[in-house]
């Protein structure tokens, strides 16, 4: 059995998950994009109360390499948006002084 | 051979109901109503908190897990404003005077510190916040940036570690420390290694320097840095909440950069750290505020994030306030229905009903909780209007017809009854309840007005106006107490939504803070002074403002654009059926409750 299910669902804020939710299942969220808005994208624990879970958050249930997807496109998207935030007569070391580093690739589990 | 009262100091208990408070830690007792051995547990985990108002990372952070701030910061570029959070949802504070990423925070919500930062290059300016403002104090004797270690309050801070970077002469990393005495700047003895993006918490005489990119510790005595044990994990630009002897660090990155974004939680005991429950979402950057056992987590980079999570080590069973969904109505409403009464004995009546013809509707229907029930019909159809009272008692004015009406009907349960009609017709909002209701502000009068009205049972009185005109706006409230937040000024120049919210105390309008979001055509539930603002058109579909009764902050979410239904109920239990989002659709809120937690103990 998978260890993982993955999903999108939108953060609501208080109460989104709960103290008892974290007891229940992993859960781990990313920012991902789905080329029009951002987009959470969730890992959730494969067991009966996760998936209860993002049943409940009305979340969309996504394959793997979907979820990848979304996040590899939010990336992309900070990447680009990395390489166009540039100040005239800026030497490298002041950029990531001021911005930070680029942005790398996230690998969801 | 021990028993259990030598390990634990306590007996097992044979009672008839289960324990109630929290003291009741690690006590195992009989229960004779269940016939189970039972016993009062504690866990530790990071749930959703409210989310902030703008996403963002990098500003400075403190105060409690109930009552915390968020001060400049960066978005994809340099921001001043200030978020304050209640343990529930944002609210927006005031601007810094110098925005700056980088910069770091010390204090309370209402006595408030941020120093340093990136101007850019470092600065060592300083302000002080008093929950309203921040005004500039003297700069701190030397510049630095990149989230430095904070310790203290607002009259006595320490600041250690970060990074300069100011021309001919830049330091990089630094171990430079210095106090704040609520005045000026100080320097106290250096760490004994220079650190960058570390955090810290304490305050300014025992306080703790950790991370960076080395894994170190330090302790500050108040009088010397000693290196104390590692973390486990690498955590530069993490947070950190607590006191020498119990502190929490979490979340950070282990490599500088996003790739290496971790959620990882560390606490210390006092002599070593241990992993325990990972954030929900990796972020560095984060705000920091509470303490090792009620901390707070708020926004963070990797992209700029909104969200916010709240630890707790807790003997409680926290459910989060959310929205869930109901029975699904006989009849489609849009463009603002009334739903009077509340969870699980409501009615709802009017709106507009895209599917039929014509598209106003008379028809009223009955919720038990669970499903509608087809009722007597109003007298007039009508749409752009609110529902007050209850399912029993229930009262109506004004409305879309189209053109606008000035009539009213009440509801007894059973059938609705035309009353007289209000002095003044238009597309209205009523609150309150059938003896005491309120309509205040209206449109297609025509045009819009800033005339209001108040019910006492029989008759419609001309009361006191409001100071701005306004139509579709969101109201609660009764005769004596009421909350007109927002709405629109159709005609004037277009459709131009307004901000403004006005307080009626039962004899004239007061100005008080403006909305968050601009909303016109969505809903309120709940009272004058703790209301829930359900956001229409103007506004961020599915947001939800919430009103303390000083200020506005950011609710729990719809999970649908709730805008141009209707609403009802206290605010900790809001009823909401049709609008744009699902024309036929019942969604219900309840409010985070907390119980203490009970575990049946088993043998397997």
């Amino acid at each position: 059995m998978a260890l993982f299910i993955y999903g999108t669902a939108t953060n609501t804020g208080k109460g989104f998950f709960t103290h008892e939710d974290r007891r229940n299942f992993f859960l781990r969220g990313y920012s991902g994009h789905d080329g029009s808005n951002p987009i959470d994208v969730w890992v959730v624990g494969n067991n009966e109360k996760g998936a209860l879970w993002l049943a409940e958050a009305s979340g969309t249930e996504k394959t793997k390499a979907e979820a990848q997807a979304l996040v590899k496109a939010a990336d992309d998207i900070a990447r680009t948006a990395w390489d166009n935030n540039d100040v005239d007569g800026e030497s490298a070391d002041e950029k990531v002084a001021r911005i930070g580093s680029k942005p790398g690739f996230v690998t969801i589990p | 051979m021990s028993d259990y009262k030598n390990l634990r100091g306590k007996k097992v208990k044979f009672l008839t109901s289960d324990l109630s408070n929290e003291q009741a830690e690690g006590q195992i007792f009989y229960s004779d109503t269940d016939n189970d051995f039972k016993s009062v547990v504690s866990s530790a985990a990071w749930s959703a908190g409210g989310n902030m108002i703008t996403a963002r990372g990098n500003g400075g952070a403190s105060g409690s897990q109930t009552a915390a701030f968020v001060a400049s910061g960066y978005t994809t570029t340099g921001v001043a404003n200030t978020e304050e959070y209640n343990g529930v949802g944002f609210a927006v504070g005031g601007d810094v005077n110098t925005a700056r990423p980088q910069t770091a925070g010390a204090g309370t919500l209402t006595a408030g510190l941020i120093a340093g930062g990136f101007a850019p290059p470092s600065t060592g300016k300083t302000e002080e916040y008093n929950g309203t403002s921040w005004s500039e104090q003297n700069d701190m004797n030397v510049e630095r940036r990149t989230m430095s270690g904070t310790a203290g309050t607002q009259t006595a801070a320490l600041y250690f570690g970060g990074y300069r970077d100011i021309t001919p002469t830049p330091n990089g990393a630094m171990n430079s420390t210095e106090s704040y005495n609520g005045t000026s700047w100080t320097a106290e003895p250096a760490l004994n290694t220079a650190v960058w993006q570390n955090t810290g918490d304490g305050i300014q005489t025992a306080a703790v320097s950790v991370g960076g990119p080395p894994t170190q510790t330090e302790h500050y005595d108040g009088s010397s840095w000693t290196t104390n044990a590692a973390i486990n994990t690498v955590k530069i630009a993490a947070a950190a909440a607590g006191t020498t002897s119990n502190i929490l660090v979490y979340g950070g990155t282990t490599d500088g950069g996003d790739t290496g974004l971790t959620a990882t939680t560390e606490l210390y005991n006092g002599t070593s750290w241990s992993e325990v429950a990972d954030l929900g979402t990796a972020r560095r950057g984060l705000g920091k505020g509470g303490d090792y056992n009620s901390a707070v987590a708020m926004g963070g980079l990797g992209p700029a994030k909104s969200n916010t999570e709240e630890w707790n080590i807790t003997t409680s069973t926290i459910t989060g306030a959310a929205w869930a969904s109901g029975g699904n109505m006989n009849t489609a409403r849009v463009e603002n229905c009334g739903v009077s009464g509340t969870i699980p004995a409501a009615v709802a009546f009017g709106g507009y009903n895209p599917a039929a013809s014509p598209k106003a509707t008379a028809n009223s229907e009955e919720y038990n909780g669970t499903s509608w029930t087809e009722g007597n019909n109003l007298g007039t159809a009508r749409w752009d209007i609110s529902g007050a009272g209850t399912q029993t008692a229930a009262l109506v004015a004004g409305g879309g017809t189209p053109g606008s009406t000035a009539n009213c009907e009440e509801y007894n349960g059973t059938s609705w009854a035309e009353q007289n009609n209000l002095n003044t017709q238009g597309r209205a909002r009523t609150s309150g309840t059938q003896t005491a209701g309120m309509v205040s502000g209206r449109k297609d009068v025509p045009g819009i007005t800033v005339n209001c009205e108040t019910y006492d049972g029989t008759s419609w009185t001309e009361i006191a106006n409001l100071n701005t005109a306004r139509g579709a706006p969101q109201q609660v409230g009764d005769s004596s107490n009421a909350l007109n937040a927002s709405g629109t000024q159709d005609g004037v120049g277009g459709v131009v939504n307004v901000g403004n919210v006005e307080s009626w105390d039962g004899s004239s309008w007061t100005e008080v803070a403006n909305v968050l979001d601009d909303s016109r055509s969505g809903q309120g539930a709940g009272a004058y002074d703790n209301m829930m603002l359900l956001n229409g058109s103007g506004a961020t579909a599915n947001n939800t403002q919430m009103w303390n009764g000083t200020a506005w902050f950011s609710g729990t979410s719809t999970p649908y654009n709730a805008g141009a239904g209707g609403s009802n109920g206290p605010s900790s239990a809001v009823i909401h059926a049709g609008g744009s989002g699902d024309n036929d659709g019942t969604i219900e809120f309840t409010g985070e409750t907390t119980a203490l937690n009970i575990k049946t103990l088993t043998d397997s």
